[in-house]
């Protein structure tokens, strides 16, 4: 592996901890696969503060050009999630993903950060969708 | 066969001369004049560029004697003054003349037989007057560009001429094409000249039918379109202003609310299309995502058990989307506002029935339509201007298909020759040895490009590449030249290119073994083609005739100041 892609994958170890973490916990390896994908090239942040389109679409609405050129990254957060695995952090079963140590976690993302001073925050909102709804709108904008 | 027969140079009443036969070679050490002979001929030929070169200084005019099997022409330039000149005789005087003049004179002299013909299309397909100039990229081999495949004319590595020569092969060899593009312009200025004459009438006419129509609905006339029941119902309402109520037909709120029920349908059949669209695009997103997801797993096969759930997901959300797409949509939507349209055409009749007419309206629109039943009455041939209308637009289509199609066969045909003029001769050379054993070797010129690439075997397929070694790429530079010219003699006959090839220092990256060999061989092809040659060399090769052979050892110009 080469320097760019450790620090890819350290950056990918940083977003999945902060997702894991409070106040999101997220569950869903296919949630954290999509959300950890699209923060990590999320730079539209002015489009969260003004509101005049739903979080959901401003979300995955450029996921199609992301995947077009960064779809390897999808094995850097797959990879992170195994050493999670590995390492007993967190247990794996089909989609579900159980926290078996609890850790609390300081972001560096700066979205991430942004999203925490929010009210309301965007990833909770976005967060409101299942699995499959998240599925449906990758679909849709990919 | 055309040839300059003696070029001279004049300086304050003294003379140098230099006769040339058809296949000269002239030998001269470096910096002896060789390339500035090339300079001067270019130029007593009619170059635009003023004679600056170093080593023709001192030099107050140059003439040269040209000549064909039936005449001979002498031609002058002067070099401060810039003044074309022309005599047909030695013994007469020199008369001053144009540069186009003196350009077209020296067309003349080139081929027995001209063909207008060629010069016509060349002139409406590039717009502008052809003379020999235009195609002297094929008489100069310039020690510069020599052996350089990936542009083998070497005039063509001037940008101001590389998009020009591009044009011209194009010319050369898609001229059947050209040739039927041309026709069908000619065709077409023709037709677009019919169609404008009968135009304007064609237009006020339609106008003014469209204008009848109008009042006819507003007065509530019965309207049929054909000119003599049209104007009895007109004349009828003039002479009584009684209008007939229509009793059969239906009324008003029935005939509303089945338009507004055919506008819903139209407007569901509208969203049913899009759907049917949305589905088609939605299918080939999900396989996009399959196929990234896919191919992450077939690179890291221990991740499948992460990308199960999404597979599966995105292989129901597909099965449960019911199939939209086998309708005509189309065809539903046209014959509904079809309907709607008879309707809608209906419902305006009616209302207009249910409006008051004052006299005075009445009075205004029969005193239009009288006026419009004058110029309806000026027969109008809308069958004939339908028909060039039509014919209009298959020309335009069919010039735009040509001038995409090319026709390859020329092409081919040409490699096919040069490949053979190459191998053909049985030379005890290298390269030329080398490449007659490579398992199917050909050469490829591209016209477009201006390049040339071999081809031989590889395995079972057939690769291109670019031949190496000076010698090899020289040697079939100069092939490409006389075989564009052999190609010309074929296929333009009577064309006003000058069957001329002058060669700067071919000899050199040869080696003087291989190109005492390879000189004959493209003497004789050049003979043969009917083409003259000036070859310069900084060696001397054995065989050469006097009568062929120039030394300017002690130097071309001796009013040249060192």
């Amino acid at each position: 592996m080469n320097l760019n892609d450790l620090i890819k994958e350290a950056e990918y170890a940083d977003i999945i901890l902060s997702l894991l973490s409070e106040p999101y916990e997220i569950n869903s390896v296919t949630k954290m696969i999509f959300f950890s994908f699209c923060i990590r090239y999320e730079e539209n942040f002015a489009s969260y503060r003004k509101r005049s389109r739903d979080f959901v679409d401003v979300f995955f609405e450029n996921i199609s050009l992301k995947l077009d050129v960064n779809y390897k990254d999808l094995e850097r957060i797959m990879s992170v999630l195994r050493m999670l695995e590995k390492t007993r952090k967190i247990a794996i079963n089909k989609d579900s993903i159980q926290i078996l140590e609890e850790f609390s976690y300081n972001t560096e993302n700066e979205f991430i950060k942004m999203c925490n001073g929010k009210t309301p925050n965007p990833i909770l909102e976005i967060n409101k969708l299942d699995a499959t709804a998240v599925i449906e709108e990758v679909i849709r904008y990919v | 066969m055309f040839k300059i027969d003696m070029i001279r140079f004049n300086h304050n009443g003294e003379t140098q001369e230099y006769k040339f036969s058809e296949h000269c070679f002239v030998y001269g050490k470096n910096t002896r004049g060789k390339t500035a002979l090339t300079i001067a001929i270019d130029y007593i030929l009619g170059s635009s560029d003023k004679l600056t070169y170093q080593g023709l200084d001192n030099i107050d005019s140059m003439e040269a004697l040209l000549k064909n099997d039936k005449t001979s022409l002498w031609i002058k330039r002067t070099v401060n003054e810039s003044g074309y000149f022309y005599k047909r005789t030695e013994e007469s005087e020199y008369s001053e003349i144009s540069s186009d003049t003196y350009k077209d004179n020296i067309c003349l002299i080139l081929t027995d037989i001209r063909n207008n013909r060629f010069i016509e299309i060349y002139n409406k397909v590039f717009d502008e007057h052809p003379s020999f100039r235009s195609f002297n990229f094929l008489n100069y081999i310039e020690e510069k560009g020599l052996g350089d495949l990936s542009t083998v004319f070497t005039k063509a590595k001037e940008l101001k001429h590389n998009i020009r020569i591009r044009n011209i092969m194009n010319f050369f060899f898609n001229f059947e094409n050209i040739e039927q593009i041309y026709e069908k312009e000619l065709l077409l200025d023709s037709k677009n000249r019919e169609l404008d004459k009968l135009s304007s009438g064609y237009q006020e006419y339609n106008r003014s039918k469209a204008e009848q129509k109008k009042i006819f609905k507003e007065l509530q006339l019965d309207y049929t379109g054909k000119y003599a029941t049209d104007y009895k119902t007109f004349c009828d309402f003039r002479d009584s202003y009684v209008r007939k109520t229509k009793t059969k037909s239906k009324d008003l709120v029935y005939l509303s609310q089945a338009s507004f029920s055919l506008a819903e349908e139209i407007k569901i059949y509208n969203f049913m299309k899009n759907q049917s669209n949305n589905m088609v695009t939605r299918k080939e997103r999900i396989k996009r995502l399959l196929s990234i997801i896919n191919d992450i797993v077939n690179d890291e096969p221990e991740y499948e058990s992460y990308t199960n759930f999404i597979k599966d997901t995105i292989r129901t959300l597909d099965e449960e989307n019911v199939i939209l797409s086998l309708s005509d949509y189309n065809k539903a939507i046209r014959d509904i506002e079809k309907e709607k349209q008879q309707l809608d055409n209906q419902i305006e009749v009616l209302k207009a029935t249910s409006e008051k007419l004052s006299y005075e309206d009445a009075m205004k629109k029969v005193g239009l339509l009288e006026h419009l039943f004058i110029v309806l009455k000026e027969e109008v041939d809308i069958v004939k201007y339908s028909n060039l209308s039509q014919e209009v637009d298959k020309l335009k289509k069919e010039i735009k298909e040509l001038k995409a199609s090319f026709n390859q066969k020329k092409i081919k045909d040409f490699n096919n020759r040069l490949t053979e003029n190459y191998l053909g001769n049985d030379l005890d050379i290298k390269h030329l040895q080398d490449d007659a054993k490579e398992d199917g070797f050909s050469l490829e010129f591209d016209p477009f490009r201006l390049c040339l690439f071999a081809k031989h075997k590889v395995g079972e397929n057939i690769v291109n590449y670019m031949p190496g070694s000076m010698a090899r790429q020289t040697h079939i530079q100069m092939l490409v030249y006389l075989t564009m010219f052999e190609y010309l003699k074929e296929n333009f006959m009577g064309f006003i290119y000058m069957p001329l090839l002058v060669i700067d220092s071919a000899n050199q990256p040869m080696g003087v073994d291989s190109f005492e060999k390879v000189y004959p061989v493209i003497i004789d092809m050049a003979d043969r083609i009917g083409i003259q040659t000036i070859f310069m060399s900084k060696d001397k090769i054995g065989g050469i005739e006097d009568k062929d052979f120039i030394d300017i050892s002690e130097g071309l110009n001796r009013f040249h100041k060192s």
